[in-house]
């Protein structure tokens, strides 16, 4: 694999380029998994950043290249004390997660749906969700998430 | 993610390893499914094993839900680790679904 195009990432930023294709969910998703065993991130932010990550990707890779051939998802992840930053780039056609529509989470069973539950878990789990539509095309979704102070449990 | 399917008595335990996200739900609705159209519809999801789920697990497990409660049964799940807790609580699945500290609690839920 080609390394993506652009500056070449410092030392704490991982960078990973792979067509938005759902057999490459693992492959997404275990690249953020890795970045945050390797920050020493607490259990639930690492859960919460795999969680974030595999619904954002999923809902790319299902909806948003749906009406085009499959384009890139690039995922870059840079660590920084007491945080970690998830971006997520794409291609395809412009869509915020403000435009998601409402999960239902109180009908009763035989009126329940799962649409939008993805979205309000991303909205749920991180910290920070921030998107901006790409020059040129594309999507741009940032996750922050906050790791916990007391890192002490980490060996030293 | 694998499972395994035992019987107790007129119950069906589902015993799930692994993750439930977009790539294994299906495997699963098509492994649930095919108990509810055998006529076994008291189904309990051991999910003492599983580590992770996603909107997508919870659409395999909805779906089960309504195909069992539709024919008068049930899916039940039973020893849900903290990781998938909280996404059942964040869904409000919590809400609709009976759930069970162990499969053995979730098994005699049925003959009451």
């Amino acid at each position: 694999m080609t390394p993506p195009s652009g500056a070449a990432p410092p030392g704490d930023t991982a960078v990973l380029s792979l067509p938005a294709e759902i057999e490459n969910l693992p492959a997404l998703v275990g690249f953020v998994r890795d970045a945050c065993a390797r920050a020493g991130a607490d259990p639930e932010a690492s859960h919460a950043l795999r969680l974030a990550v595999d619904e954002a990707c999923t809902n790319v890779i299902r909806h948003g290249y749906r009406e085009s051939p499959a384009g890139p998802i690039e995922i870059s992840v840079v660590v920084s004390p007491g945080r970690i930053v998830v971006t997520i780039d794409d291609r395809a056609p412009s869509f915020s997660p403000a435009e998601a529509p409402a999960p239902d989470i109180d009908s009763g069973w035989n009126e329940r749906a799962v649409g939008g539950l993805g979205w309000h878990f991303v909205k749920n789990v991180v910290d920070e969700v921030r998107h901006e539509a790409r020059a040129g095309g594309g999507n741009r979704l940032v996750l922050v998430k906050n790791l916990k102070e007391d890192r002490s449990w980490k060996s030293r | 993610m694998e499972i395994t399917v035992t019987e107790s008595g007129p119950v069906t335990v589902v015993a799930i390893r692994g993750s439930v996200d977009g790539l294994t739900a299906g495997a699963l609705t098509e492994s649930l499914g095919t108990q509810v159209r055998a006529g076994r519809v008291r189904i309990v999801g051991d999910f003492a094993e599983v580590d992770y789920i996603s909107s997508a697990g919870l659409r395999a497990v909805l779906g089960a839900l309504k195909e069992a409660r539709q024919q008068g049964g049930d899916f039940r799940l039973a020893a849900i680790r903290p990781d998938v807790q909280r996404v059942l609580d964040l869904s409000g699945f919590t809400s609709i679904l009976k759930t069970f500290a162990d499969p053995e609690g979730a098994v005699g839920s049925f003959g009451a």
